[in-house]
């Protein structure tokens, strides 16, 4: 449970929702919900959020919920998602050890951006489809996607943009047992005890010069640039 | 490294900086290059994406076979060069090391923490509780990763490390960065406590300003302040050390200061910091001493005070306190003098070396020059210009306000007050109640006034031989039932009845060389009843008369034995020649 003493009015006064990549990503929840855009009531929501109207904003496993006030109404809006089965955690932290940069880029508190596309092939990704979303509010849009749901949605960015490791923790999983279990996990990997091999010094000629296959590599790892002419 | 020369190749010694691979990675992963950017500098930043991700062997087979000379030329010792195939699977093995590092190293240092450290080199027999805190600093090395040993005053954080420092025998010298007025201690304690390791003292205007000149020898310690490790940042920031220790280390609690960034910029096998107070306000500070003794445990800075600062001051939430404690605790350790109180002996002695300010170095000169100069002459007259020298001196040393009867400014001018002033800092912070003995009535004042202004504290009281029965009854009281922190007293101020057992530290401020006599004004605090025991510190002044007089009475019982009565009056028995060597001034510790 994220349990914050700054859960009034939460957004107020914010100019921009989604300022990291992932709190961005949140955003096309709304279009997993059946929201297409324009809508008249996205402008609403984040004028809702920005004017302060997000009160009790709260985030637990599977779930996020917050007040959203329409005076002199009030509205309880939740958005539950669905959690990772153990089985599916252990599948998702068996994905996610393979590549270190995985561990490395958590542990400084950024979500890879490909994250999702890396847990493509084990058939899950952590930010929810449409199949693992369910919204409640009490007003009268019957749509799944009202203006509250709208407005809570978005007074979640604000938080989730400092704290990626809320999606985690709404699909049932915490930061300290991902790190642990990708460093565990990491630790047990076997990789070959170096021997140095050593051989006389290279000539002088193309000291200096990479073969053309280095450029190509860096094409691979992501680089891009073209090669030097 | 074999790099070419005209059209052959050469081994040439090239000067290198390592750099941790836990700060490289990163780097080399975002690197941005140009057209100017090496061809070796791009197959390393490839070797760290492939070995980060997907480690697939033909890409690293295809980046061996292409890689330049240039990216391995590091000779062996037999004149060859590792292949780039071997090369890369070492840098992968580093890799995988450090991103597997920390899963392990909590509950190893968790477990060191009852362990005892056998065998250590240090002369001195170490308490259990030391050596406990040496296998926890054993183990803290060997993870490569840092602590912050946070034991409270007195209980020997500074033998502790010694004890660390004394059984390492690296190819790297060690740095320890402390307050200009414990410089002198670090070196006497040093060289007390493990005379095999040299010492270099980097301070004063004559020290090394570039490598070339510095080289400092493997295993050396070198000694430096905070002031000049900012000065020298660019220096000592290129040298690779072996154990960095940052002593008082609340000196970087604040995170973006200028200290606190150059501290965390030394490249170091090992950091330590030592303190007694971990967290004085806020628990940012905790993160700023973290940072500089394992960088990245607590998260950045922002996301530290959201998870941990602002929940646990602002509502006291226990939960988050304890997340904190469970990341927090395998890197700390901390001892309160009340847990270790039966590994304590009743009393424990220890002599604080201080160091002098430039004010007081240029007067102790002066009247040392003045007084030789004029010469002792014999007889009855020798013995009074022996002890008006006596007194010279050592009013210079405790503060040139008190020599040249002046009343303020009292802070930065003299090494002995800013060093006593953290001292209590510490026992108050600690809610631990000081005795301050001075045998100066001008200096009792000017104490009383300077440490309640600099603790905050509304008032010192002074018990000295002009204050009255029924006033001096009712301070001893006061002290006795009302816990005042701090209580200064006169020695002379008469053994009639004072019973002042709530101080759990006693500072001598100034020396009376009669151990008779000091042993009488320690025992007012140490007394049949006592059931704390209580730290009793001597404060001298280093490469001055103070510290020589206290070696000799430490190292020859005889000439303490030999003492008689309550007078100093055995110093003006010396010859000249013995006596110039006890007050001439020795250069190398005057403060910059």
């Amino acid at each position: 449970m994220i349990d914050r003493d700054d859960n009034r009015r939460v957004g107020l006064g914010t100019g921009r929702f989604g300022q990291s990549w992932w709190g961005k990503q949140w955003l096309r929840t709304l279009e997993e919900l059946g929201l297409r855009y324009p809508d008249g009531r996205l402008p609403k929501a984040r004028s809702l959020v920005t004017n302060g109207h997000v009160d009790l904003l709260h985030v637990d496993s599977g779930e996020v919920s917050g007040w959203v006030d329409q005076p002199p109404k009030s509205f309880e809006a939740v958005v539950r998602v669905r959690e990772f089965s153990d089985e599916e955690w252990q599948r998702v932290y068996d994905a996610l050890s393979t590549q270190w940069r995985n561990l490395a880029e958590l542990r400084e508190d950024r979500l890879p951006s490909d994250i999702d596309r890396q847990l493509a092939h084990i058939g899950l990704s952590l930010f929810p489809t449409r199949a693992d979303l369910t919204t409640s509010c009490p007003c009268r849009d019957r749509t799944g996607v009202c203006v509250h749901i709208i407005a809570l949605q978005h007074a979640f960015t604000v938080w989730f943009d400092d704290d990626p490791f809320l999606l985690p923790l709404l699909r049932g999983g915490d930061r300290d047992s991902l790190l642990s279990a990708l460093r565990n996990r990491t630790a047990d990997q076997v990789v070959p005890d170096p021997t140095p091999v050593t051989r006389p010094p290279a000539a002088v000629e193309g000291f200096y010069g990479a073969g053309a296959g280095l450029y190509e590599l860096e094409r691979l790892a992501g680089y891009t640039f073209s090669s030097r002419s | 490294m074999a790099v070419p020369d005209g059209n052959q190749m050469t081994l040439t010694r090239h000067p290198v900086r390592l750099v941790p691979l836990s700060q490289a990675l990163p780097a080399l992963w975002e690197l941005a290059v140009g057209d100017k950017s090496s061809d070796s500098l791009r197959a390393w930043r490839v070797a760290t994406r492939i070995t980060l991700s997907t480690r697939d062997p033909e890409q690293l087979e295809q980046l061996a076979a292409s890689m330049p000379p240039a990216a391995h030329p590091i000779v062996t010792d037999d004149d060859e060069v590792w292949t780039p195939q071997s090369l890369l699977a070492a840098f992968m093995s580093a890799v995988h090391q450090v991103s597997a590092a920390s899963s392990p190293t909590p509950q190893r240092l968790r477990e060191s923490k009852t362990e005892l450290a056998r065998d250590t080199s240090v002369i001195a027999t170490l308490r259990p509780y030391q050596r406990h805190g040496v296998a926890w600093l054993r183990r803290v090395a060997e993870q490569h990763c840092g602590g912050i040993l946070a034991d409270d005053m007195g209980l020997g954080k500074t033998l502790q490390a010694i004890a660390l420092l004394a059984d390492r025998r690296p190819a790297l010298p060690h740095l320890v960065v402390c307050p200009t007025s414990v410089l002198g201690n670090w070196a006497r304690e040093l060289h007390r406590f493990a005379p095999d390791l040299a010492v270099v003292r980097h301070h004063g205007p004559e020290r090394a300003g570039r490598a070339e000149e510095a080289q400092f020898a493997p295993g050396a310690v070198v000694i430096t302040s905070y002031t000049l490790m900012l000065r020298d940042i660019d220096l000592l920031a290129e040298q690779d050390w072996d154990v960095v220790i940052l002593d008082e280390a609340q000196q970087i609690k604040n995170h973006t200061s200028q200290t606190a960034r150059a501290a965390r910029a030394l490249p170091a096998q090992v950091r330590l910091a030592l303190t007694g107070t971990p967290v004085e306000n806020r628990l940012s500070e905790l993160w700023s001493i973290m940072n500089f003794a394992n960088p990245g445990i607590l998260g950045n800075h922002r996301r530290f005070t959201k998870r941990f600062s602002e929940p646990i001051e602002a509502r006291r939430d226990t939960h988050a306190a304890e997340r904190l404690r469970n990341i927090v605790e395998p890197f700390l350790l901390r001892r309160m003098k009340s847990e270790v109180a039966t590994d304590l002996p009743a009393k424990q002695e220890s002599i604080v070396a201080c160091t002098l300010t430039a004010e007081q170095a240029q007067l102790y000169r002066a009247a040392v020059k003045q007084a030789t100069d004029t010469g002792f002459g014999d007889g009855f007259e020798r013995h009074g210009r022996i002890l008006k020298l006596l007194t010279q001196l050592k009013q210079i040393c405790n503060h040139p306000a008190q020599y040249l009867k002046q009343d303020a400014p009292l802070p930065n001018r003299s090494g002995k007050l800013t060093r006593a002033t953290e001292m209590l800092a510490e026992a108050v912070d600690e809610g631990s109640q000081s005795l301050v003995f001075t045998q100066y009535r001008a200096m009792g004042d000017l104490l009383a006034e300077h440490l309640a202004s600099e603790l905050n504290l509304p008032r010192v009281p002074f018990l000295h031989g002009g204050v009255r029965q029924a006033d001096r009854d009712r301070m001893v009281d006061r002290f006795q039932t009302e816990g005042t922190p701090i209580m200064i007293v006169s020695l002379k101020a008469g053994g009639t009845g004072l019973n002042l057992t709530a101080a759990t530290n006693v500072v001598h401020y100034d020396r009376w060389w009669n151990p008779a006599v000091e042993d009488q004004a320690t025992d007012r605090a140490h007394r049949i009843g006592q059931d704390k025991p209580v730290d009793v510190y001597k404060l001298v002044t280093g490469g001055t008369l103070e510290e020589r007089i206290a070696d000799l009475l430490e190292r020859k019982r005889s000439i303490a034995e030999a003492i008689t009565g309550t007078g100093e009056e055995w110093i003006s028995r010396l010859d000249d020649t013995q006596l110039r060597k006890l007050i001439v001034l020795s250069e190398d510790v005057v403060a910059e």
